[in-house]
């Protein structure tokens, strides 16, 4: 895995080298094992290494023999191996063994629709020298990061937004719309990012820039079959298809001239994708873990145990709320944008513990959740729905207490609370976020503590209405668990977990994450499974726990689901706290940024201090507020 | 008690609690329940009504009736105080 950065030059004047030397130096974590720099006229491409495959020649940016094409290339193109035979057949020549070297040979014989025979991640830049234009892409699911900015003279490009800030031309500011949409999804939604006038390229999308021009498609998007072609399918035998797919996304996965480990979670989906790999690899495996003080979030009984049972050689480190509170101004620095959780910074740790062990590249089990079923959200809406066919029930709303099994002050409601709670309306019920609405509209609260003046900013914009201009036609056809998981693949998926908890946290640490079921192929089948068969009644991920009989411990197969969570804004508030929390949060600090309102924050500090804090809403305000002003002091005024 | 100093100290406890402060946030024509206080954050609005008036809130007494407006909770905490008088 690597950074890339990049920029073309459209006032007549050449790239200039020393401004890319600068852009990429930002991006050294990303790739510390050597960087390159190529300027050929208007345009210039940089990247930092971090060599995994052929380490001996597949240095960048790279070009074509003919030199007419030139590539900076941050991923993995995981069946490069069929693609390079393919290209071969075709009389392409090559002179490395890198996946690199076969996008350039794909896209000289496919054209731009080289990333349709692409199996994936990866954000690159191509330097077309004849059609004179930059070609950039990034893959389906939005593992891997693109960003790009337009000044006066230049068009610009990075993995991460500090290397385009570095660029004098380049203003620092905060996007309201942006924050906007950070305090109501959790995350932007792309193109827009939390800066101004910097914008992230969707998943899914590639974008040709000629001149000051700028032509984006989108190439792939997350779809359903409609809901009433879906077949009622037969248990076994899509179990069976589903893991002969895996089996082989894995596979291609463990392609590597360096070592591989895996994350070892404790659920499903890690222990399935670490089996599934050291059953691929054939030798013993590395396996890396985290562990909590605070037995709320810990796992560690099952990961030994899942360790144990499938003999790996297992490594963990232990977070304390010290801990998060400790790294947490390094975390929202890799980040780039304010997060309501403190779970990305347990993911730090432990890249760095893979990092100190040696290792460059893991497996892990992310987007199993979203594809085949497995969030509280979707429970909630099922039961939701299923409550408001028939509203006078006694006993539907009963099973409000089936959800959320691990938050004790869910727990702790009778249930006539709970009802008042998610109680559904009329209305409700048509409306195409069913599912996310409660959540977005808790979340939202928090820009009760926007200042006057930022909250002028944002003015009328209606987030959620931007958002759904955007659904593609077909969402209306698709069931309302495909709804559902549409919005968690599309948005949630690459905007928060690959990015903010995913590709940043791993990359801080100079390691690549590679994730099986995030294959489009893999995508492909989950998406066409029907909606039954991923819950079945409120059993979460079906067919996956089918697909891993014999496979996965059952005493790990039929665990209550626990969510990965870390503790929050507790953290941030005992005796042993940094410095920085009280300084962020001062007065002064809070009315230097002039995002949010004073009397607000010490309304809700006062609230901290004096141990009255109890609600998910508090703690999201608190990481939410903390994390915005680390990104104010780190990135605007500095 | 009066219904003007339960009502007053109502919705301090809700600006304060739920609402970092902002009293122009407290409108009386949307539902208190979602709006205002969360599913996780209702706990905090039990412990303060039975604190700070002395009452025994009752799991059946939950209901939007008694807790979906400031006007409801006012009305349900001065029937449960004039009941114990």
């Amino acid at each position: 895995m690597c950074g890339i950065a990049g920029l073309l030059k459209f006032d007549g004047t050449q790239a200039d080298p020393n401004m890319l030397g600068k852009m990429i130096a930002t991006l050294g974590h990303r790739g510390p094992d050597a960087s390159g720099i190529h300027v050929s006229g208007i345009t210039g491409l940089a990247h930092a290494r971090l060599s995994i495959i052929d380490l001996e020649n597949g240095a960048q940016p790279m070009s074509t023999a003919d030199g007419r094409l030139w590539i900076t290339f941050n991923g993995e193109i995981f069946n490069y191996i069929e693609l390079r035979e393919k290209l071969i057949a075709k009389g392409h020549q090559f002179t490395t063994r890198s996946d690199t070297e076969v996008i350039l040979h794909a896209y000289r014989e496919y054209g731009q629709d080289c990333i349709n025979y692409f199996n994936g991640q990866w954000s690159f830049a191509i330097w077309d020298a004849e059609e004179r234009h930059l070609f950039l892409s990034r893959d389906r699911m939005g593992v891997r990061p693109l960003f790009y900015t337009q000044t006066a003279s230049s068009f610009l490009f990075a993995s991460e937004i500090k290397a385009l800030l570095g660029c004098p031309e380049v203003p620092r500011e905060i996007d309201p719309l942006g924050m906007d949409q950070v305090f109501t999804f959790w995350v932007s939604l792309p193109p827009r990012t939390v800066f101004k006038n910097i914008f992230q390229l969707p998943p899914g999308h590639s974008l040709v820039v000629t001149g000051n021009h700028l032509r984006d498609r989108q190439y792939w998007s997350p779809s359903y079959a409609p809901e009433e072609k879906v077949d009622a399918g037969d248990d076994r035998e899509l179990a069976e298809g589903l893991l002969h797919l895996l089996r082989d996304a894995t596979r291609i996965r463990l392609r590597s001239d360096v070592p591989v480990g895996s994350y070892l979670s404790g659920g499903i989906d890690s222990t399935l994708t670490t089996a599934l790999v050291e059953k691929a690899a054939g030798n013993r495996l590395r396996s890396f873990s985290i562990t909590f003080e605070d037995a709320e979030f810990d796992e560690s009984s099952y990961q030994q145990e899942a360790s144990s049972l499938l003999g790996t050689q297992h490594s963990s480190m232990c977070c304390s709320g010290s801990d998060i509170a400790r790294v947490f101004p390094e975390v929202i620095r890799n980040i780039e944008q304010p997060v309501v959780r403190t779970a990305p910074a347990p993911m730090f740790l432990l890249s760095q513990l893979v990092h100190e062990s040696g290792f460059k590249v893991v497996l892990t089990g992310e987007g199993a959740d979203e594809l085949l079923g497995g969030y509280d959200i979707f429970k909630e809406a099922k039961i939701r729905r299923f409550w408001a066919q028939n509203p006078h029930s006694k006993w539907r709303p009963l099973l409000l207490k089936r959800m959320y099994p691990y938050l004790k002050d869910i727990q702790r409601q009778p249930t006539a609370q709970l009802k008042n709670f998610f109680r559904v309306a009329p209305a409700d019920l048509v409306n195409p976020f069913f599912s996310h609405l409660l959540r977005w509209e808790l979340t939202s609260k928090l820009k009760l503590l926007f200042s006057a003046d930022f909250r002028a900013a944002i003015g009328k914009y209606d987030a959620i209405g931007e958002l759904q201009d955007t659904l593609p036609s077909e969402f209306y056809s698709w069931s309302h668990f495909a709804q559902a998981q549409y919005l968690e693949a599309k948005y949630f998926l690459s905007g928060y977990l690959l990015s903010s908890q995913g590709d940043r946290m791993a990359m801080a640490h100079s390691v690549e994450g590679r994730y099986p079921f995030l294959d489009y192929r893999v995508v492909d089948f989950a998406a066409n499974v029907p909606a039954n068969l991923k819950m079945k009644v409120l059993n979460e991920k079906y067919l996956l726990k089918r697909a891993c009989e014999g496979i996965v411990p059952a005493s790990i197969l039929h665990r209550t689901k626990q969510p990965y969570r870390a503790p929050d804004s507790r953290c941030f508030f005992n005796t042993a706290a940094p410095t920085y929390v009280e300084e962020l949060l001062s007065p002064c600090v809070i009315r230097r940024h002039g995002i949010f309102d004073g009397h607000a924050v010490s309304t809700l500090v006062s609230k901290f201090r004096a141990g009255r804090a109890s609600s998910v809403k508090d703690d999201m305000a608190l990481v939410g507020l903390l994390s915005t002003q680390l990104l104010a002091s780190q990135f605007i005024n500095q | 008690m009066e219904t003007t100093d339960i009502d007053r100290e109502i919705r301090e406890f809700l600006v304060r609690n739920f609402l970092f402060g902002r009293t122009e946030a407290l409108r009386d024509d949307v539902s208190l329940l979602g709006n205002v206080i969360d599913s996780t954050g209702a706990l905090e609005l039990v412990a303060f009504l039975q604190d700070r008036f002395g009452i025994t809130l009752e799991d059946e007494d939950m209901v939007p009736e008694n807790m979906d407006s400031v006007r409801n909770v006012v009305t349900y905490v001065k029937r449960k105080l004039d009941s114990k008088a």
